[in-house]
């Protein structure tokens, strides 16, 4: 019995098709599931919206489900890493002397902006503001390149660029 | 009669006894070495097991994409080191793009795919053009993309372009964005590349940590389980993919590629089909290496990918024509125990440990041309055989 090969081509091209689509849809989601990012968590005094926050005398910070966080004074500037658009900051302010927790304020934040450009603003989070973002001041835009292992020869003004320069063995 | 009887037996014991000889010389020799060496060495047993585990978890998956075209009759495949490369790609643009962890590793794998499957389909092409040359083809094959990938690693990756297509404006790059992977110039990966978000990220999923020892001497030996559930689903899949009618078709190839070809096998396409697999398969593997290693030199990780995997499977005694998984981790053990013992042996033995070094690749692979020259012997053997019954001689 002969089978018509057109349906079985049919359908072995439309598998294949789906197979490239699945593919295509995983690593899409293992991007979105996996990247990670380096946001800055600033305690210093902001203006957001025309209003000023002051910043948090001391407190903890905790990302997620870390338990133990990280202290912070005021006018402190960190860079923690987090993978995954969605997460939550919990900010816990705390008496300098005693430790006795003053206040305690949780913020859900995503991860849809430059975070070289943006910090987070702690005190902007304590304060309830609508908005907690604030322009990382020395952002500039340029790429900042680590040098190399060895130094790259200077190349002197209207000369042509050695295309060999800075090239590592 | 009974003496008789007894004397063929004997003669079959001996006979068997020297077929087993001959045909695993190399994985004995190894083990006699490795025997010798390991006292002198003065490692604990727990250090070596230790060493053994990770080396085992690092490599055999490399060393299982072997397999399928030793089952497809075309001989080692030294074009492995192109599924390396794709590999390696797609790693700097996973690291470039800060994906981490497991779903990093696997969007790393999902990006060398295409690359692999290409680089594969081509290497394929071209091995199916040097029929009974496959393995020195595929040998040269890789350092020929080798080139292209430093020229593209160099020269067209980077934050800005190099190349640009004549008459216009425009620049052949593939954009990174992240300037710690980009030479200060702008354009061209960095040397060495950091797997930071990576490092490990398969092994420490499900680890096991198997404490023993004495209360004087306790010692903890750590198991990347992850790693072993990826490297026995592999082996699974190569068991059952033996039994599909792909499978089948490659070993008809094998054996015979005028008969397969009569039986209506599509010989070129399924000798295509098995370099391809190999080639990703290899490109799973140098993520899964590169992983463990958690740095990647990004000029000369792949390098050696081909060399050490072929030699660790054919110590594990399995030839140019036939090779089973049992070879892969006898294989990649006794090498990889080679590499941790030699040093300090030698430098027990003669002072210096570099002397060891190289004593280890005096002996790994010199064995290797041993085990070719006894394979390529054997065959002939065979062959002569088959001449002197046709010929109706005793």
């Amino acid at each position: 019995m002969s089978v018509s090969g057109s349906p079985i081509r049919a359908r072995r091209l439309l598998i294949r098709l789906l197979t490239v689509a699945c593919l295509v849809g995983a690593g899409f989601l293992m991007y979105r599931l996996g990247k990670e990012f380096e946001v800055i968590i600033d305690n210093g005094p902001v203006s957001v919206g025309g209003v000023r926050y002051e910043a948090m005398p001391y407190g903890t910070v905790r990302i997620d489900e870390d338990t133990k966080g990280f202290d912070m004074w005021a006018d402190d500037r960190v860079i923690r890493k987090m993978v995954g658009k969605n997460h939550r900051l919990t900010v816990i302010v705390l008496n300098e002397d005693d430790d006795s927790v003053l206040k305690t304020v949780e913020r859900d934040i995503t991860l849809d902006f430059n975070p070289r450009a943006e910090m987070v603003s702690v005190s902007a989070i304590i304060a309830e503001s609508g908005g907690i973002l604030t322009p990382n001041p020395l952002y500039s835009g340029e790429p900042v390149f680590v040098p190399d292992a060895a130094p790259a020869p200077s190349t002197e003004e209207g000369a042509p660029d050695d295309i060999f320069s800075g090239m590592e063995p | 009669m009974r003496t008789n009887d007894a004397a063929a037996r004997r003669y079959g014991f001996g006979d068997a006894l020297k077929n087993f000889l001959i045909s695993n010389s190399v994985p004995i020799i190894f083990i006699l070495l490795s025997a010798a060496a390991i006292p002198l060495s003065g490692f604990s047993a727990a250090y070596l097991i230790q060493e053994m585990f990770t080396r085992l978890a690092r490599n055999s998956f490399l060393v299982l994409s072997l397999l399928i075209p030793i089952m497809a009759g075309m001989g080692l495949n030294f074009g492995m080191v192109l599924g390396a490369m794709a590999g390696q790609i797609g790693l700097i643009l996973v690291t470039d793009w800060s994906v981490v962890g497991i779903p990093g590793l696997v969007l790393a794998s999902l990006i060398s795919m295409p690359i692999a499957a290409l680089l594969g389909y081509v290497c394929g092409s071209v091995l199916n053009r040097a029929k009974g040359r496959e393995m020195v083809t595929s040998y040269i094959l890789g350092f020929f993309v080798n080139g292209i990938y430093q020229f593209v690693v160099l020269y067209v990756i980077g934050i800005r372009g190099m190349l640009k297509i004549p008459f216009t404006n425009a620049e052949i790059r593939i954009p990174v964005t992240n300037p710690q992977l980009v030479l200060s110039r702008g354009y061209g990966v960095r040397n060495a590349i950091n797997l930071t978000g990576l490092r490990h990220a398969l092994d420490n999923a499900l680890q096991y940590d198997f404490h023993g020892g004495t209360a004087a001497a306790p010692f903890s030996i750590n198991v990347p389980l992850s790693t072993y559930i990826v490297i026995a689903a592999f082996c699974l899949f190569i068991l059952w993919f033996r039994r599909t009618k792909l499978g089948q078709d490659m070993r008809a190839v094998g054996q015979d590629m005028a008969i397969a070809d009569s039986s209506g096998i599509a010989v070129e396409r399924t000798r295509i089909i098995a370099i391809v697999m190999s080639t990703m398969l290899a490109a799973f593997g140098q993520i899964i290496f590169l992983q463990n290693i958690g740095t990647m030199n990004t000029y000369n990780s792949h390098d050696q990918t081909g060399m050490f995997s072929i030699a660790a499977l054919l110590i594990g005694g399995a030839t140019v024509s036939k090779a089973s998984i049992a070879n892969v981790f006898v294989g990649v053990a006794l090498f990889h125990l080679m590499f941790v013992v030699s040093p300090m042996a030698g430098k027990e033995l003669i002072g210096q440990a570099q002397l060891g070094e190289y004593f280890r690749v005096f002996v790994s692979y010199g064995i290797i041309a041993v085990a070719l020259v006894l394979h390529a012997w054997k065959r002939n053997q065979a062959r002569e055989r088959e001449r002197r019954g046709l010929r109706g001689e005793a």
